[in-house]
């Protein structure tokens, strides 16, 4: 896939600089025969063609359009969420290389490795939020499970020292106690330790 | 050879222009610049910046479609000819041009009264 659309867009190059190459000529040949000097003539035809380097962008944008709407399509549809991340940081890293080669590598170290290190770190971040992050989410319910034992444990002994003859419908009352003392306290722990869980993932985020 | 006076062609007209200069044969980008500018006695002149973009727009809209040729002076060229549907928009555009046209006149004969 990547290669066709590599050679699409060295096509869609080719032709714009063939057809404006041809259409320079053509000019000239033009200025020629009305009896321009050859250096007089190009001199001429460059002239009224203007700015060939914009003509041929505005040409060149209009020509890759279709290609550009394809490539993005099948890029997005053809890559999941991790590649993409994969994909950003290879640009990245790809920029910072022609920047490097190009102008110099002070520009690089200052502006590109910084970008690179912080996407490197934002995919570490991810990683561990998945990762870890679902073993970590079992803590909360394994708090609430222990602790309405406990609960539950305390209520048993508290009602059965108090109401020994009446053990029978005593025992239904704490159950029933019990099962809704359960739910209230597995919802506080709950929700409590997922709201500190929430804010510390969310201070992990912004930094 | 100095070219006449210039007009600047109103926006949207190029497609038409275009459309009409491929109507009776294959050109390429230069010809077509040329065939507009001898038909409208030089007035007209394409810039080369609208007219290629112009050119691949439309060959993406499938109006018109290009192939690779030899010109007269045995260069590479390519050159353009105007398909089916290319032929139905010529249609088309000559209408809602010729539409406009007239209200236009209507609009300028009715302030001279």
């Amino acid at each position: 896939m990547l290669r066709r659309h590599v050679s699409e867009w060295i096509d869609s190059r080719r032709r714009v600089r063939e057809e404006f190459d041809f259409h320079f000529e053509q000019l000239a040949d033009q200025y020629l025969r009305a009896g321009f000097p050859v250096s007089e003539a190009r001199k001429a035809a460059r002239r009224r063609m203007g700015s060939m380097f914009r003509h041929k962008r505005q040409a060149l944008y209009e020509l890759q359009a279709r290609w550009r709407d394809l490539f993005s399509a099948e890029m997005l549809d053809g890559v999941g969420p991790w590649s993409r991340v994969s994909l950003i940081i290879a640009g990245g890293f790809l920029l910072g290389l022609i920047f490097s080669t190009r102008v110099t590598i002070l520009t690089a170290g200052v502006f590109w490795l910084p970008v690179l290190a912080a996407g490197l770190a934002w995919l570490a971040v991810s990683a561990a939020e998945r990762m870890v992050g679902r073993h970590l989410r079992f803590l909360p319910a394994m708090g609430s499970i222990l602790s309405s034992s406990q609960d539950l444990r305390r209520e048993k002994k508290f009602i059965g020292l108090k109401q020994d003859g009446l053990q029978s419908s005593a025992t239904s009352a704490v159950s029933a106690y019990s099962s809704l003392e359960w739910s209230r306290v597995a919802v506080s722990v709950d929700s409590s330790t997922e709201l500190l869980w929430s804010m510390a993932w969310g201070g992990l985020r912004q930094f | 050879m100095e070219t006449g006076p210039r007009s600047e062609i109103l926006q949207g007209t190029l497609d038409l222009l275009v459309l009409h200069a491929l109507s009776r044969e294959k050109l390429h980008g230069y010809a077509i610049s040329e065939r507009i500018a001898e038909q409208s006695e030089e007035v007209l002149h394409p810039e080369e910046g609208s007219l290629y973009p112009c050119l691949y727009r439309m060959e993406r809209r499938g109006w018109i479609t290009s192939e690779l040729g030899l010109s007269e002076n045995n260069r590479r060229a390519r050159y353009y000819s105007l398909t089916r549907r290319g032929r139905e928009e010529l249609r088309r555009q000559q209408k809602s041009w010729d539409l406009f046209t007239d209200a236009v006149d209507k609009v300028l004969s009715g302030t001279e009264k």
